[in-house]
């Protein structure tokens, strides 16, 4: 215990020293000031945007004025780019974090030195995982706390208790998505020999959840999910694609992410988002992201056993 | 006389570049990713097109069944080209990273093994060197372009029994040249980064936000900040405004459209989906316009392209030229 304690501590101390990791959360967390920003002034605009065309109707002698499509915000909506950069720039941070957390050892030959030592190999796994947690942990509560404080500069409804309960619970799955990642990350730097290639396959399994899985679960275009609205596409009924569907839909963590994420938000077209529907709704998805997690540290944890640091070389 | 005293040089360069791609599997892999993302996407729009057809069959014999009129009903057009829209999307996303892969290999296996200073200890500049990796890069990224038009050509024509016009041809022609300048910016990028920075996980991992920021982020926050896209189905197009009066009322917002047409256009992704979607009809009002009326419209777009292309590769030549080339472990 003493030892994954140690071994967390120093890694949480080893990824907070390193430049590039800074760097991708800056740029995550300034997106996260942005996009309410980005929101706020969309959504004012598309309400200026409504009076001009109802004057506009007036002098062309048009009567029949249609109401707003766009009259209800929900108060979390300004939320709602977060899910995208979530998707797109915390997932690429959770693999950096992961591919350095093993490779950095691996290349300068601390590993070699920490097995020397009287350790259990499952302790230092469970070290570096732990000191990952907290690290995503620490970016994530960053990311919502500038999140909720840019909402106070914004002229939009304040939060109820409600609201906050569902932006802790859209928080604490976004940390789980990006975990994962982590975990991918940590991974693949541990069973391959080569450095670029414990970055390429991460980020080609990144491709397939958060594209090519959707698209077959969907039947949507590939960057559907970065549209601010979500068409909720009827899934093509088709033989083969039903199939095809039937295996895809439960490994597509991407969609499910996106989908709950929205539904919490409110920013969905489904009419209940009440918590306790929407956990009736998804456990199954929320079950697949946690075993999605538990499967990769034990992959990592059986790699990890067949690791033999005497003569580890890693190549470009 | 440069040429006839350096080519021999730069070709062997780019045919070494050609044999150590091929014996990749890095580019291997991602290779075969990219042609069956091509074909699942081929297969995805046909499906769904098949829905749209069988929706609007149903629709029309239950109005006709009712006894209604079905006159209002528009039967969807089949435009083939129209189904490569998401190979379009995927070659700007797993595209752009198989052009990264290349790029950063292509340098990082020089700094990584040593061998510079031998090779510059032979009668070769730098400058043909890198001349030569970049021709390497340029002929395995058009075999790429041309492995992805012969798979959709394949595709439409013995599994979706469809057969290509003379133009349909063309216009694919015409998105493969866009394609592949688009995939080489990427790859005369990466090899930019890689040659700049000392660390090698950090070279790539640079490449990748740059990536993510001008393939994925800075077109979706022109798409959120688009007003007709916040609403399902358009918002003028729920207000039953048409889009000549809809543009009529968004010249009252200069400052925000300005901001919001030029954060789209710092994105190179952008512009390559702007002209090859124009080219191949994927955006309906291209639909049925010549080839001559489809350039002459894209002609800002495709100077982007070209802008953002001839940036990378002189900037990294002129890197690859005065940089010391080595990792930092290994100085």
């Amino acid at each position: 215990m003493k030892a994954l304690t140690i071994i967390a501590f120093s890694e949480i101390q080893s990824l907070f020293r390193e430049k590039i990791i800074y760097s991708i959360a800056s740029v995550f967390i300034f997106m996260a000031i942005l996009s309410s920003y980005i929101t706020w002034a969309t959504y004012s605009t598309v309400g200026t945007v409504y009076s001009s065309s109802i004057a506009f109707m007036h002098q062309h002698g048009i009567i029949e004025i249609p109401t707003n499509p766009f009259h209800q915000i929900p108060t979390l909506a300004t939320f709602d780019n977060l899910i995208v950069y979530i998707t797109l720039i915390g997932t690429l941070l959770a693999i950096v974090v992961g591919h350095r957390s093993m490779m950095r050892e691996r290349i300068s030959g601390i590993l070699q030195l920490v097995f020397s030592r009287p350790i259990l190999k499952r302790d230092v796994l469970l070290g570096k995982v732990l000191g990952l947690a907290i690290v995503l942990l620490s970016v994530v509560i960053l990311t919502a706390f500038v999140s909720i404080v840019s909402l106070w500069f914004l002229p939009l409804q304040l939060l109820t208790t409600t609201d906050v309960a569902h932006l802790l619970f859209f928080f604490s799955l976004s940390f789980l998505y990006m975990f994962f990642f982590a975990l991918i990350g940590l991974l693949l730097s541990i069973a391959t020999k080569s450095e670029s290639l414990a970055l390429f396959i991460p980020i080609l399994i990144w491709v397939g959840i958060t594209f090519v899985l959707p698209e077959l679960s969907t039947g949507q275009s590939p960057t559907a999910l970065l549209n601010p609205v979500t068409l909720l596409q009827v899934p093509p009924a088709e033989g083969l694609f039903q199939q095809i569907q039937f295996v895809v839909t439960p490994m597509s963590l991407g969609w499910h992410y996106t989908t709950i994420s929205g539904e919490v938000l409110g920013s969905s077209l489904t009419a209940d988002h009440s918590l306790k529907q929407i956990l009736a709704d998804h456990w199954v998805h929320i079950i697949t992201f946690i075993s999605g997690i538990v499967f990769t540290v034990l992959f990592s944890s059986k790699y990890l056993e067949a690791f033999n640091p005497q003569g580890d070389v890693v190549k470009e | 006389m440069w040429l006839k005293n350096n080519m021999y040089k730069i070709i062997t360069v780019a045919r070494k570049e050609c044999t150590d791609a091929l014996n990749n599997r890095v580019f291997i892999v991602f290779l075969a990713f990219l042609i069956l993302l091509t074909s699942i996407s081929l297969y995805v729009g046909a499906v769904n097109f098949h829905v749209k057809v069988a929706l609007f069959d149903k629709t029309y014999r239950l109005l006709i069944a009712s006894g209604q009129s079905a006159a209002d009903l528009v039967r969807p057009e089949f435009y083939p080209l129209q189904l490569l829209r998401a190979t379009i999307e995927y070659l700007e996303i797993i595209g752009a990273v198989l052009a990264i892969s290349l790029g950063y290999l292509s340098i990082a296996k020089e700094k990584g093994s040593n061998t510079l200073p031998l090779i510059f200890s032979r009668p070769i500049s730098k400058r043909n060197f890198y001349i030569g990796k970049l021709l390497g890069g340029s002929a395995m990224l058009g075999a790429v372009t041309l492995l992805v038009c012969a798979t959709i050509m394949l595709l439409l024509s013995v599994v979706g029994n469809v057969s290509l016009s003379g133009i349909e041809l063309y216009k694919i022609f015409l998105s493969g040249i866009a394609t592949f300048i688009y995939l080489l910016t990427f790859f005369a990028f990466a090899t930019l980064s890689t040659t700049l920075i000392k660390n090698s996980s950090n070279a790539l991992i640079v490449s990748f936000v740059v990536w993510l920021l001008f393939v994925l982020i800075v077109p979706q926050i022109g798409d959120t900040m688009d007003t007709d896209n916040q609403v399902p189905g358009g918002f003028f197009n729920a207000i039953h405004i048409n889009q000549v009066d809809s543009h009529i009322i968004l010249k009252q917002f200069p400052v925000y459209e300005t901001i919001r047409t030029g954060t789209e256009d710092i994105s190179i992704t952008k512009h390559y989906e702007r002209l090859t979607f124009a080219l191949l009809g994927i955006k309906d009002s291209y639909n049925g316009k010549s080839i001559f009326y489809i350039v002459n419209d894209k002609l800002v777009d495709i100077y982007w392209l070209l802008l953002a292309f001839g940036a990378c590769t002189t900037w990294s030549l002129v890197a690859f030229t005065r940089s010391k080339l080595l990792w930092k472990r290994n100085e």
